[in-house]
């Protein structure tokens, strides 16, 4: 009975156990759940927030794996997202430009702030492009890195205007040259010629080049400079050719092969094996005067941009000359020389004011001498409004260091570029490159600078976007970690306000849930000015309509203190100093569970872009708090169940020992009457057998019998009961020591019978040594029993191992059974023969099986009925050491 | 000074007493027993009437003071505290066992539920302490 009870017992605790863990796995398993989704929905959240930028955003793991790219990515690369992931890191950067990127990534990986560098990239189609990127870090909340997170914006084109920049601003060098030495040079023709033609030289990289005037049908050299063949230097008579071309049609004529140039005579170009031939004419007054032809040995040598600049000399030569040649032909007058530099500062002037940059010429001090149209235009300032002034005037403080070394004294090389923040006549900014050149003297030194300027403010302002927008991403991945990673509602709360300070101003936020149930509003987290608000509970009252809650409209106001009816509590933050107001409901399957209030301490204080962020953070926020929330609840639930069990556990436990003292007073109580009956039928037959009728003596034998049926029977129990609640003391077990001893409590019996043992070497076994003793013993007395038939009696006892389990068994040639009664064979009381045929209260092989289970082992029998039944028996944890 | 006498049984149940007298009249030993239903008249013969029994076989379950507590009680008083004490009781529970003899037991033996076997284990424990505790020789 005990027995049973325990039975039910375990059952319970079992029951309840399972019930646990399943809340517990399920909980678990939401979670993990949950995480993937809320993946899923920041991968989503990022595609969305990333899928119109024009910028490229790329994501890696730590291991340089392919994350995430946007489509701007795929469209700058030209590969396909696929593609990209079978590729490596690096493999889409330019060469020359591994060891930068590298360097910076491995900077970054050391815990460096972000890095921003301009690298090339290798498009699929083999094109380069210019990117400027901002690669960082990818932190979890812990503030383990996690991945790369980069950003680049195709700047080739910048990279182009910048290389033409340059070119011009050399360009202009050589202008503002050419315009000293025409000044100096007077009306000396032959002076201002070969100045000319040695800044040709110098900025096409010509190798030789000659003026040649016209002088009838003949062209006449008179300067060369350079290396130039002497067939070229003597006159030759115009018959074709390219300087034919250009004296007859007025125009610039060029070759960059002139190998295969059928206008060119083939003996000309095997003579003096030069292949880039460039022909201007040089005019004046529509008159063609001459040309200025320069060489270069390869093919291809000259560019559109020398072709331009040749044009320019060119045309400022033709006019020098002409005017030289008129003053030499009428002798000199004031006039003539007068006009000439007019003429001269007239076209640099007309050059300069069409120009597309802005340029700007400073003396050696930094005082605007000259700046065209097009930079007043720049700056906000009327033309001419700049001269005389410093032209760091007209940039931010912050930029005046470049700016110094932008103009300082120098007569070396063009300057790189730089980047420079000028401040406009309206208070706004300019960003702009600069390119700057020294102007030198007549005797080499420095007398200013001339800067071409090139707006780039849209660029500017589009890297600044780019760069907020890397920002923001970062931090909605990580406030999505750190809410993800919160546990309870006002954890979460208080993780998304961390966050969102960075990216909104935050003068007093808070997140508030709705408790329309109780009418209430729980401030879960806050925080004003930079400290935290203690949570509290507000009516609901104080907000709007709940209904209008409910629905969960997104609230702003640029400026709460001219709101005309102010409920109570837009006071209270009012009082706070809070003056914009941006309220974001924190939406659950379309219903609100509360709200996200962000309070900005100026009018006006709230952008698009902070709206835009808040109702970023309003989604994962809702989501988390929703799950804290269920989270929770599974824990309350958890803490009732297993209080419930430990009460049930303790209750069962009462029960059990109310069982022990019902099995105590079992052996005491209800032997002593079954003793009286036995007891007294004996005397009753030994006394008074004699006076008592043969009938009457055989009813008193029924009395005797039947007690001692029913003492063996509640012994059998009481042993049972006592095997179940027994402790298991596991030893090595040597099983054939057992046997051996167990045979010889048998030997009366089986001596007197002559049974056959036949007992196999059997193995040591790690078990309770006296529960084994009763279990095996039960098995052999089983055997002996139901072989008492046989005439020659047959036991055989051997070692048996089944899943990893060692034991022996029991095979015996009695009287066996039917398989199909099997599942009874270890039942309490269960019984497969008469009573009449063998002895039994059926309960041994219940103990058997009992003591087998303590172990953890199996107990399993096959039989045929007359033909023996064989036992196994294995225990648990397998052999003794 | 009462009159000697061999055995004291100190046994509540009637039927186990009558069985257990029964038992050792059988037993060829012919014992003179005195018979207390409980333990109050137990300590009136061994304290008040001063009964010095040659073996004591008392019963645990006794209605009343236990039979443990009345072996502790005579375990505690000097003319009792070398009497031989043999608990003959239904219960085959450790705890009892293991409690008899820290109580000061002499032994411990189950009541048998065979009549047989009841008796031939009486005979046992009552032949081995009678010897151990022999009657004082009648004054000459």
């Amino acid at each position: 009975m005990t027995d049973r009870f325990n039975l039910i017992l375990i059952a319970a605790l079992a029951a309840a156990g399972l019930l646990v863990l399943g809340l517990l796995l399920r909980s678990e398993l939401t979670r993990r759940r949950d995480r993937e989704r809320e993946a899923r929905r920041v991968d989503r959240q990022l595609r969305s927030l990333t899928g119109a930028l024009r910028e490229s955003v790329v994501a890696y793991d730590l291991d340089l794996r392919l994350q995430f790219v946007n489509p701007a990515f795929t469209a700058v690369t030209g590969y396909a997202t696929d593609e990209l992931r079978e590729r490596n890191f690096i493999d889409y950067i330019h060469p020359e430009d591994h060891a930068a990127v590298t360097a910076g990534r491995e900077k970054l990986a050391r815990g460096g702030d972000p890095v921003d560098q301009e690298y090339r990239i290798i498009r699929k189609d083999g094109q380069e492009r210019w990117v400027s990127s901002t690669w960082q870090m990818m932190r979890d909340d812990d503030g383990n890195p996690v991945g790369y997170l980069g950003t680049e914006l195709d700047i080739t084109e910048k990279k182009r205007g910048q290389s033409r920049l340059r070119d011009d601003a050399e360009l202009f060098q050589a202008v503002m040259q050419v315009q000293q030495a025409v000044a100096e040079a007077g009306l000396d023709s032959q002076t201002v010629m070969r100045v000319i033609a040695e800044r040709a030289l110098a900025l096409t990289g010509a190798t030789g080049a000659v003026v040649e005037m016209l002088q009838g049908d003949e062209l006449v050299p008179r300067v060369a400079v350079g290396v130039e063949a002497p067939a070229q230097t003597s006159a030759h008579r115009l018959r074709s050719g390219l300087s034919a071309s250009a004296v007859r049609t007025g125009e610039m004529q060029r070759t960059d092969d002139a190998a295969a140039d059928p206008r060119i005579d083939r003996r000309i170009v095997e003579h003096d094996g030069m292949h880039s031939i460039v022909v201007v004419p040089l005019k004046a007054e529509g008159r063609i005067l001459g040309v200025l032809r320069v060489v270069a040995p390869g093919a291809g040598a000259f560019r559109d941009r020398d072709a331009r600049a040749l044009e320019l000399l060119a045309g400022m030569m033709g006019s020098a000359v002409s005017h030289a040649a008129a003053f030499e032909g009428r002798q000199s007058r004031l006039e003539d020389r007068t006009r000439a530099l007019q003429e001269s500062e007239q076209r640099f002037k007309h050059l300069v004011d069409a120009a597309q940059e802005g340029i700007w010429v400073v003396d050696d001090r930094g005082l605007t001498t000259y700046a065209n149209q097009r930079m007043a235009d720049l700056l906000g300032h009327g033309h001419g409004e700049l001269t005389g002034r410093p032209i760091f005037e007209f940039v931010e403080p912050a930029a005046r260091p470049d700016l110094q070394r932008l103009v300082a004294a120098g007569t070396g090389e063009l300057r790189a570029p730089r980047d420079v923040r000028f401040r406009r006549r309206d208070g706004g900014e300019l960003w702009a490159t600069v390119a700057t050149n020294p102007i030198v003297g007549r005797e080499g030194e420095f007398v200013g600078t001339v800067a071409m300027v090139s707006d780039i403010t849209e660029r500017k302002r589009a890297e600044d976007r780019l760069r907020r927008t890397a920002e923001r991403l970062r931090a909605l991945h990580e406030l999505d970690q750190a809410v993800l990673a919160a546990d309870s509602p006002a954890a979460v709360g208080a993780a998304a306000l961390t966050h969102l300070r960075g990216l909104v101003p935050c003068h007093r936020c808070t997140v508030v849930l709705y408790d329309f149930a109780a009418g209430e509003a729980e401030l879960v987290a806050g925080v004003a000015a930079n400290a935290p608000i203690p949570g509290g509970r507000i009516p609901l009252s104080e907000f709007s309509p709940a209904a209008t809650l409910r629905r969960g409209a997104v609230r702003q106001v640029a400026d709460i203190t001219a709101l005309p009816d102010r409920p109570p509590m837009i006071d209270r933050i009012a009082a706070d100093g809070v003056r914009a107001l941006l309220s974001v409901p924190l939406l659950v399957e379309g219903e609100a569970i509360g709200e996200l209030n962000i309070g900005a301490a100026t009018a006006n204080g709230l952008t698009p872009e902070h709206r835009e962020i808040a109702l970023e953070v309003a989604t994962p926020l809702a989501t988390a708090i929703q799950q804290a929330r269920l989270r929770a609840e599974v824990a309350r639930h958890t803490v009732e169940l297993e209080r419930r069990v430990e009460e049930r556990t303790a209750e069962l436990r009462e029960a059990n020992a109310e069982l022990e003292a019902f099995s105590y007073s079992v052996s005491h109580d209800l032997r002593a009457p079954i003793r009286h009956l036995g007891g007294f039928a004996q005397l009753l037959l030994e006394d008074h057998g004699g006076e008592l009728g043969a009938r009457a003596r055989h009813y008193a034998e029924r009395i005797r019998a039947g007690a001692r049926e029913m003492a063996a029977l509640v012994d059998d129990l009481l042993s049972l009961a006592r095997v179940s609640r027994q402790d298991l003391v596991r030893r090595r077990t040597d099983l054939d020591a057992l046997v051996a001893d167990l045979r010889t409590e048998f030997a009366p019996e089986t001596e007197k019978r002559g049974i056959e043992w036949q007992v196999e070497p059997l193995p040591a076994v790690n078990a309770d040594p006296a529960l084994m003793r009763v279990a095996v013993g039960n098995l052999l007395a089983n055997a002996v029993k139901f072989t008492a038939p046989r005439e020659r009696a047959q036991i055989r006892v051997y070692p048996v191992e089944s899943d990893g389990q060692t034991g022996l068994a029991v095979a015996d040639n009695g009287v066996g059974f039917g398989m199909a009664h099997a599942g009874r064979l270890f039942g309490v009381f269960e019984r497969l023969h008469r009573p009449e045929e063998f002895e039994g209260t059926g309960v041994g092989l219940a103990i058997v099986q009992r003591i087998v289970q303590k172990h953890g082992g199996r107990v399993w029998a096959e039989a045929e009925p007359d033909r023996g039944a064989t036992f196994y028996l294995t225990v648990g944890s397998g052999a003794a050491d | 000074m009462a009159q000697p006498i061999d055995i004291l049984l100190v046994e509540d149940d009637p039927a186990d007493a009558e069985l257990t007298l029964r038992a050792l009249s059988r037993s060829g030993l012919e014992p003179t027993v005195e018979h207390a239903p409980d333990a109050e008249e137990a300590l009136d013969a061994l304290e008040r009437r001063g009964l010095r029994p040659r073996l004591v076989l008392l019963d645990l379950k006794l209605p009343g003071m236990s039979g443990l507590d009345l072996l502790r009680r005579l375990r505690s008083a000097d003319g009792t505290r070398t009497l031989p004490v043999v608990v003959f009781t239904s219960s085959a529970e450790p705890r009892d066992l293991t409690g008899s003899y820290g109580a000061g037991a002499n032994a411990y033996a189950q009541k048998p539920v065979n009549f047989d076997d009841f008796g031939e284990t009486l005979r046992r424990v009552c032949q081995f302490w009678l010897a151990v505790n022999r009657a004082p020789e009648p004054p000459a």
